[in-house]
């Protein structure tokens, strides 16, 4: 393993508030590091600008969907249903959440949150006398 | 002797023919842990809905360039097919990678006769949504009944 010294692995667990969210589906995610930020990028078929919620309450990112309700009639056959997206991550400490950019695109979320500065590698130059 | 086939609709979970999905980003699928129930190994996800007027499809496909996607209808079957692209992460590393990502393909048997003519598609929010408007002929009719 490179020496990643994020910690994503841990995802919250559901307080009893979170009861109700339930029936929500944890939208599957990319998660990728460069030298200069953190990526998270989400499918989230469905969910518009106005339905969508994020969160960022010190390290816990929280990321909500809601799916446009439709007339539930007569389906012939169903692989999905219209249950919102739910999923948290406890976030790293060395970012800069300020400066978090989020986009939403053809159903797909991109959070982009770059580190801070004392985090990202930094290279030093060498003077030769 | 003709026979009138009135249970013609009963045999709904049969009508998905053929499901090819290739992982060929990663070389793997989705995680069982993460695929919900039924349809995990078919890509996209597709719900299917009869109105008295049209069928309606609706399939999951978010973040696909709706122009790259293709759609035929040859013979009552609609086949969908396209390409995910890999996201460019340059130089990084991953922490998580559940996003599927390749090309998929998948054929949906339409249940009776539509207008081709009439098709229509349209792409919002990573979902697509097809109206296929049914034949007059396969229509409800309802018949004026005379009084003598």
């Amino acid at each position: 393993m490179k020496d990643n010294a994020l910690n994503l692995n841990k995802e919250n667990k559901q307080t009893p508030a979170d009861k109700d969210r339930t029936a929500f589906l944890s939208p599957a995610v990319d998660i990728y590091e460069t030298d200069n930020a953190l990526t998270v990028v989400a499918d989230l078929p469905g969910v518009g600008k106005e339905q969508l919620e994020l969160g960022l309450d010190r390290n816990i990112l929280t990321i909500e969907g809601r799916t446009a309700r439709e007339p539930e009639s007569n389906h012939l056959y169903r692989e999905f249903g219209t249950a919102g997206y739910y999923r948290r991550f406890n976030l790293p400490d060395n970012l800069d959440l300020d400066r978090t950019t989020a986009e939403l695109k053809d159903g797909v979320l991109t959070l982009t949150l770059p580190k801070a500065a004392a985090a990202q590698p930094r290279r030093i130059e060498v003077t030769v006398h | 002797m003709t026979r009138l086939d009135i249970f013609k609709d009963m045999d709904g979970f049969t009508r998905e023919m053929d499901q090819i999905f290739r992982d060929i980003g990663f070389g793997r699928l989705l995680e069982p842990a993460l695929a919900p129930l039924m349809g995990a190994r078919s890509y996209p996800r597709i719900n299917l809905r009869e109105t008295d007027e049209s069928y309606l499809i609706e399939g999951q496909l978010p973040g696909i360039d709706p122009n790259a996607l293709e759609m035929t209808i040859l013979k009552g079957t609609l086949t969908l097919s396209g390409e995910r692209k890999a996201a460019e992460k340059g130089n990084g590393s991953w922490h998580r990678r559940e996003r599927n990502t390749g090309k998929f393909m998948r054929a949906i048997d339409i249940p009776a006769e539509i207008d081709i003519e009439k098709v229509r598609a349209d792409y919002q929010d990573g979902l697509l949504r097809v109206t296929l408007p049914k034949a007059q002929s396969v229509r409800p009719k309802r018949i004026e009944i005379q009084a003598n």
